[in-house]
């Protein structure tokens, strides 16, 4: 509220300067065709930047102005208007409803932004209003089930965590499948950009529009840039928001004495002694010795039940006709969940996460043909975690169970649980949660980065018609550092038993460690240089374009970079691009595109490449047998056909290269000779090759195929986009694990083996009516990717389904189960289950090549995979009058993953570390009937089989009994907004206020009830994703 | 206006609806008769308590009225013995059993501020209390390393410490005096009589064993073994009863004697051989000295220790973490061949089980212990042996089973403990054990803690 009320005055006090002018007063009203005022219209004086005014209730304004000076009437959704002042006194203007046609939007392309119509290849255009909805610090995380084509995973809710995502489909099984993403032309991270910044969003997906990037564009590419200052008035606009983000579902762990219980279930059940006498479950149930039977509920003593995190952004933009202007600040504020006990100490070790981010845009016209583009921009986040780290604390938080330890004991001393090893280091995991989250000091970790841009365009008309040029420069530095402070207290165990008087005995787990301070850092560097000749002329009904690029890019690491020199060495790219396109009256299209790109990781032969790729599209409302068909407004086919490159290896320099080392042997030189005298050491160990030299390693080439249809029907009322694509990834870089020995290698060799192929479809549609005053919309968007590996190393087998080849990539391989063993009989009467002993309860595993034994020879693909292969999205908004209400659902499918872990198989560590899930416990699980009492409990259908306390491989093992349905679908968006009347706001000289309600992730529905789905977690360990309620106001003046 | 109004209200009025969304807290209602306190105007009431026996330290639960909820202001007295109490809740109580609580009547009272009684109640039916077995500290000084183990002869109270105990052994026919051999720190004798503990002077270097011949031929006397590296010096030496164990005569050469024994019915005497590896066989009658089988290994400790009855021994592979068992030809008169009984030869480790599924690391001197749940049965007694570097001490029945009797209390390994012999107690590299008929306990040797231990029952 404080921030709030300081941009109010702010606010204020930039408007009352800006009436202060002489001259004559012109004085009007403003109204629509149908003579309705219009309040809040904007009338500046052009080429006098910062000069200006709104019309009031009535539509009325008035404005002291000089003679001879033009005004400026514009509205949002309304032509603007131009007047030239002469002797006129009254101005009345009425202004015409702007009437924009799906034909004339604008798509951001590789080459600069291009009208839709014209487009050849797979480009998305992303409506920047759908991503502003989105409560945590990353545009990532809000991307999956909005833009047709991205898949997104969110796997973890920790504040300042980001979503992996990938465009249509994982097609390589190599180092990368993340898509290049530029800002402003030139790589860098979508995490940095702050939402309020984004002009346009676009995603480039098919060859034609990615071949550009040669490369590097095999992945798809992301193009976001930001916003510029526009001629006219002074435009203020500010939001405040304030999130609740609540965890949307915490695993929920049994009680004690169920605990307890089951834990002796589990041993009678396998004819062992129980673990607790009767007399300590009833001391458990009754909570009469918390120090040695304690009932802790580690999440309800650990975290809050929500965190608040706020954002606030203030941007500015405006100048006149030789300078415009653009400036954006932003503050995001992300506490984490963690309760702190404030009376333990005086620094704060909750987990948060805060983001400073700044942006200045500023375009000049230098000459009447010249324009000079200068951006800065830079963000600035900490991040803070309590000494261990949150990491260790989920850990420790699932690990817990709650009979474990007390929170403290009855004496003082500070419990932790040891894990019998006398290295203290190594104890950290296991420390009591609660110690971790609020007495082992706190990391503090922060980033900045700057990014430049400069970029100079000169119109080169006078040389000949439709020729330009662009020069660009970027120059961007990174850095992170983190300091560590980390202590903990001298930490106790009691033993199991107390002394012959009832005392309790204590094992000291852990010394005191006083504070300890450490800190590192992280940076780098990155250079970008283009130029780019544009040309594009229309000659009657032949219209064509070409454009030449040249690029280079160059990153090097700075600090830590230790002494491997090649660290120090700048991973470099280098390329030129080209596009030639025609069409002929703006109904057949054809473009071509290529890249000739090279990168200085790989041997000079295959240093650069060739990446080609045609399109073509036929607008078929375009042909004169369509201009009758009016309820088409837009139908265009498109195709493509081309080749990109991925030439991200992961972190391997020059594999090239060969490298050779001292043969070591403990340490000591081997392999060598002896070349000293008796009794004198002059041993010179022998060299060998420690990495093989792949001479022929290159880049993956992809080779897609895309066949899109754009529609736009019944007055633009449905529109939307549908595509096929096809792909073919070659040469994906793996290490060839499987050569015979008799090659008398001493190391694996690289090389570009493995194939994998995909194809897909994705969409989308948007259907806008309106019903009275009411504006409704309707969107869908759907991806679908399908991969499979042709080709990769692998060893060799004589079951071909136990081969990666012929699956998709990362596929899950699993036994499959056949339910739970009735009874000895079904035992005797099955094959052979090879991975220990079996019981009646046990899970019975099918004998797949029928060899009468069950082996890891029986194991084959079951399932999907754990990324989903299906995401779409749909939802509605509505808007009347100043009222609007948005939904947005999200769903992913094709998705299926194990559980596994201390959580998912029951005492499987059999030391008592882990915990039992609520839920698990619940379940119908396989119970003998001499401790159920009862012979149903023996079902051979039950959801859990016989319980162990120890491992158990029979049981415990990959199998489609363990396999889930990833598959959900959420409400990942509501949206309430009610915009201020204007008769009201305008007094306050403002020109727009809103207030906004949003909700995200508020319901999931999925058949997996365990833990979140999103997150594919196998054993649900992870800090859980947040739904957060949040409000909002923004202003616009 | 009026609608612009209507519409501002039903906002607000959502605002502060959602307001109440976000602030939802949850209370927590925690059951009110858990944590009443004492009520001077009811009486107190123990309706039942669980289990309804057990020893010492038992976890003991009474159920009933009106406990109240201060720790301070409860006492509870088993068999007039004081009970810690651990937790109280008004309607339960939990406390631990005290020791010599025999009579096992249970009674609570309430205190007053100045530690009156101010209310009490019994329950109706006694604690059923069973005595226990527990190890303890016998005789001698603890010591943390072995410089500091001060050896000296002195009353029990001022025996100093005891150093490489290898064998302890009572005279058969004097139940006060127990020798233990303690290699080059001397042997030394405990007189349970007057309580003191003397060094027995036998002038050899390094005594590895002491045993006793039979009554009859053997006239009782003292056979000690010495545990050197010489192939021609004399290895066993017999100490006459009738001079009072003064007077010393060779008996035969032997290297490496590691322990010797006795048949108790037909009174020939065995020996180990660490060099050579093998068993020997002593006949007093003749005066023979003859191998009778090869070790499986040679260059190792092991020792035979034969059955009371004399039908068979066990051959201890301490180096070898096993145990072997050879058979007694009772026409040959002579010990046969062995077989494995538990363990497996050269692994080390630590599980209870049964023959070879079980494991053990160094095994040294065990006892035979006649077990009444085997009466009538062919062999009635357990094996108890101490297993030296699993700081335990175990116990290997007649069908092969071998479990932990004693040691590695708390999940465990090395220590110096007394207590519950599982759960609490715990030695450190116990070698020499010894059951004591008279007393009903066992002594042993725990070397690296320096003293002589007890496990017996609780008085």
């Amino acid at each position: 509220m404080k921030n709030f009320l300081l941009i109010c005055l702010l606010l204020l006090g930039f408007s009352a300067s800006a009436i202060a002018q002489e001259n004559i007063t012109v004085t009007g009203i403003v109204k629509d065709v149908n003579g309705e005022p219009l309040i809040g219209v904007n009338i500046i004086v052009k080429d006098m930047p910062g000069l200006g005014t709104i019309t009031d209730i009535d539509g009325t304004y008035s404005l002291k102005v000089a003679p001879y000076k033009t005004l400026v009437f514009s509205y949002i959704g309304f032509e603007t208007e131009e007047v030239l002042v002469k002797d006129q006194r009254v101005i009345n203007m009425v202004l015409k409803e702007a009437v924009t046609q799906l034909m004339e939007e604008l798509v951001v392309t590789a080459t600069g932004p291009q009208e839709k119509i014209t487009v050849t290849g797979a480009v998305t255009n992303v409506p920047v209003d759908m991503l502003l909805s989105n409560p945590t610090t990353s545009i990532v995380n809000s991307l999956a089930g909005v833009v047709p084509g991205v898949m997104a995973m969110q796997t973890s809710g920790r504040p300042g965590s980001v979503s992996e995502f990938w465009i249509r489909s994982i097609s390589t099984f190599g180092a990368s499948t993340a898509a290049l993403v530029l800002v402003d032309g030139f790589e860098r991270d979508l995490n940095e950009v702050n939402v309020e910044d984004i002009e346009s969003f676009s995603v480039l997906k098919d060859a034609s529009a990615t071949a550009i990037y040669g490369s590097k564009g095999a992945n798809g590419v992301i193009l976001i840039n930001t916003r510029r200052g526009n001629e006219g008035k002074i435009n203020i606009s500010a939001k405040v928001e304030g999130f609740y983000n609540r965890l949307t579902q915490l695993p929920e762990f049994v009680d004690g004495y169920t605990y307890a219980s089951m834990a002796n279930e589990a041993k009678i059940t396998r004819n062992q002694e129980p673990l607790y006498q009767p007399e300590e479950l009833e001391i458990f149930r009754l909570g009469l010795d918390p120090d040695l039977y304690p009932n802790v509920d580690w999440m309800d003593l650990m975290l809050r039940d929500g965190a608040w995190s706020t954002r606030t952004t203030l941007n500015v933009s405006g100048g006149g006709r030789t300078a415009r202007y653009f400036i954006s600040g932003s503050y995001q504020d992300q506490q984490g969940m963690y309760k702190t006990d404030k009376s333990l100490r005086e620094y704060n070790t909750n987990a948060n996460f805060k983001k400073y981010t700044y942006r200045m845009n500023v375009d000049a016209d230098i000459t009447e043909t010249t324009l000079l583009k200068v951006g800065v921009a830079g963000s600035l986040q900490k991040q803070n975690d309590p000494g261990v780290g949150s990491t260790a604390i989920w850990t420790a938080l699932m690990g817990y169970n709650s009979i474990m330890v007390p929170q403290l004991y009855s004496d003082g001393r500070v419990p932790s649980v040891s894990d019998g090893d006398d290295n203290p280091d190594n104890d950290q995991d296991r420390f009591n949660p609660w110690v971790q989250a609020t007495m082992t000091g706190f990391n503090e970790s922060w980033k900045n980065n700057i990014q430049t841009n400069v970029t100079l365009e000169q119109n080169l008309d006078f040389l000949t018609k439709g020729l330009r040029f662009i020069g660009r420069f970027g120059y961007d530095t990174n850095s992170s550092n983190w300091i560590t402070r980390k202590k903990n207290p001298e930490l106790w165990q009691a033993k199991r038993y107390r002394s012959l008087e009832g005392e309790l005995i204590f094992d000291r787990v852990a010394p005191e460690v006083k504070m300890r301070q450490d800190s590192n850092s992280e940076g780098d560097r990155r250079e970008f240089f283009e130029w780019e000749i544009h040309y594009n002329r229309k000659i009657k009904e032949h219209r064509f374009g070409g454009v030449a690029k040249y690029n280079q890019a160059a990153k090097i690491q700075t600090q830590r970079i230790g002494s491997d020199l090649k660290n120090g060495i700048s991973r470099r790219n280098q390329g030129i691009a080209g596009r030639a396109n025609y069409n002929w009256g703006l109904r057949y299209f054809v473009d071509f595109n290529f890249g000739y790109t090279g990168s200085e990781n790989f041997h000079r032969d295959n240093r650069f490449g060739f990446f080609p790729a045609v399109s073509g599209a036929w607008n078929i409302t375009g042909e004169p047998f369509m201009k009758n068909v009016k309820w088409v407004n837009m139908l265009k086919v498109r195709y493509s056909h081309g080749k990109t490159g991925n030439d991200n290896l992961g972190d391997i320099r020059f594999p090239y290269l060969y490298t050779i080392e001292t043969m070591l042997s403990d340490g000591n030189p081997t392999g060598g000779y002896q070349f000293g005298d008796y009794n004198f050491d002059r041993y010179w160990g022998g060299m060998r090759y420690s990495s093989l030299a792949s001479t022929n390693v290159s880049w993956e080439i992809a080779t897609k195929k895309d066949l899109g249809i754009d529609y736009s029907f019944f007055g633009d009322k449905l529109s939307g986009a549908i595509d096929y694509f096809q792909e073919r990834r070659d040469g994906i870089y793996m290490t060839r694990n499987y050569l015979p020995w008799m090659a008398g290698l001493e190391s694996n060799p690289s090389a570009n083996v493995g194939i994998v192929k995909v194809e897909g479809f994705d969409g989308n549609f948007t259907l806008k009516h309106t019903v009275g005053d009411v504006n409704l919309t309707l969107r869908g968007n759907m991806t679908y990717g399908k991969n499979e590996i042709v080709e990769r190393d692998e060893e060799n087998t004589v079951y071909w389904y136990r081969m990666q080849e012929g699956h998709r990539v990362n596929q899950a391989m699993g036994l499959v189960a056949l339910g739970l063993f009735k009874d000895y009989e079904e035992i005797r009467n099955s094959p052979r289950q090879t991975f220990g002993g079996v019981m009646p309860g046990d899970i019975k595993y099918k004998d797949i090549n029928g060899d009468g034994i069950i082996n890891d020879d029986d194991i084959v693909a079951i399932g999907a995979t754990t990324r989903p292969n299906l995401t779409y999205g749909f939802g509605a908004s509505a808007r009347w009058k100043g009222l609007n209400l948005s939904v947005h659902f999200q769903g992913a499918g094709k998705s299926t993953y194990f559980i596994d872990g201390s959580t998912v198989y029951m005492f499987s560590l059999g030391d008592g570390w882990g915990n039992i899930l609520k839920e698990m416990a619940e379940s119908n699980r396989w119970i003998s009937s001499e401790i159920s009492g009862d012979p149903a409990t023996e079902d051979p259908n039950a959801v859990y089989p016989r319980l162990t306390y120890g491992a158990n491989g029979n049981n415990n093992r990959k199998s489609t009994f363990w396999l889930r349905d990833g598959s959900y679908i959420r409400l990942k968006t509501l949206d309430i907004g009610y915009t201020l009347p204007k008769t009201l706001v305008n007094k306050a000289h403002f020109n727009e206020v809103r207030i906004f309600f949003i909700g995200t992730n508020l319901l999931t529905w999925s058949g997996f009830k365990l833990w979140d789905p999103e997150m594919g977690s196998s054993h649900g360990k992870n800090y859980p994703l947040s739904k957060s309620l949040s409000l909002g106001i923004a202003v616009n003046l | 206006m009026q609608i612009k109004l209507n519409m501002k209200i039903r906002y607000w009025h959502t605002m502060v609806l959602m307001l109440m969304v976000l602030c939802v807290s949850c209370n927590d209602d925690k059951s009110e008769a858990d944590s009443q306190a004492f009520d001077p105007n009811k009486p107190i009431v123990i309706s039942d308590f669980m289990p309804k026996s057990g020893g010492l330290a038992t976890r003991l639960i009474l159920y009933g009225e009106n406990f109240g909820n201060d720790l301070s202001k409860i006492k509870v007295v088993i068999g007039g013995q004081i009970a810690k109490v651990i937790g109280v809740k008004n309607q339960y109580l939990h406390c631990i059993v005290p020791a010599r609580a025999y009579d096992g009547d249970i009674e609570v009272s309430i205190l007053g501020d100045d530690g009156e009684s101010i209310a009490q109640a019994e329950a109706s039916e006694p604690f059923v209390y069973e005595k226990k077995m527990l190890v303890s500290t016998f005789l001698g000084k603890h010591a943390e390393k072995e410089a500091d183990a001060v050896i000296k002869d002195g009353t029990f109270d001022d025996c100093g410490s005891f150093r490489n105990m290898r064998w302890l052994s009572f005279d058969p026919q004097n139940p006060n005096h127990l020798y233990a051999a303690c290699q080059t720190r001397g042997t030394r004798l405990i007189d349970f009589d007057r309580e003191y503990v003397s060094t027995f002077s036998t002038n050899i270097n390094d005594v590895s064993s002491v045993n006793f011949l039979l009554d009859g031929d053997g006239d009782g006397d003292m056979i000690v073994s010495s545990d050197h590296s010489s192939d021609a010096a004399i290895g066993i030496f017999r100490f006459t009863r009738a001079s009072g164990f003064t007077s010393r005569n060779d008996v035969s050469t032997g290297r490496g004697v590691k322990a010797t024994a006795i048949h108790p019915v037909n009174g020939e005497m065995y020996f180990t051989r660490f060099r050579a590896g093998d068993v020997q066989r002593y006949d007093f009658e003749t005066g023979v000295l003859e191998t009778i089988f090869q070790n499986p290994y040679a260059g190792v400790h092991f020792m035979l220790m034969i059955h009371p009855s004399g039908n068979y021994g066990y051959l201890v592979q301490s180096e070898r973490h096993y145990i072997m068992r050879t058979d007694y030809n009772w026409d040959t008169k002579r010990f046969m061949v062995p077989y494995l009984v538990c363990g497996a030869a050269a692994t080390s480790g630590y599980a209870d089980g049964v023959g070879s599924s079980a494991r053990l690391n160094w095994p040294m001197q065990g006892t035979f212990v006649k077990n009444p749940d085997y009466a009538g049965q062919e062999d009635e007694y357990d094996f108890y042996f101490t297993d030296r570097s699993n700081h335990a001490i175990r116990k290997l029945t007649p069908l092969g089973r071998v479990d932990t009797f004693a040691g590695r209390g708390n999940n465990g390994t090395s220590g110096y403990s007394d207590g519950d012999l599982r759960t609490e107690a715990r030695f450190n590299e116990p070698q020499s054990i010894v059951y004591d008929e008279l007393r009903q306990c066992f002594y042993i040797g725990d070397s690296r803690n320096y003293l002589i231990r007890k496990i017996g029952y609780e008085e």
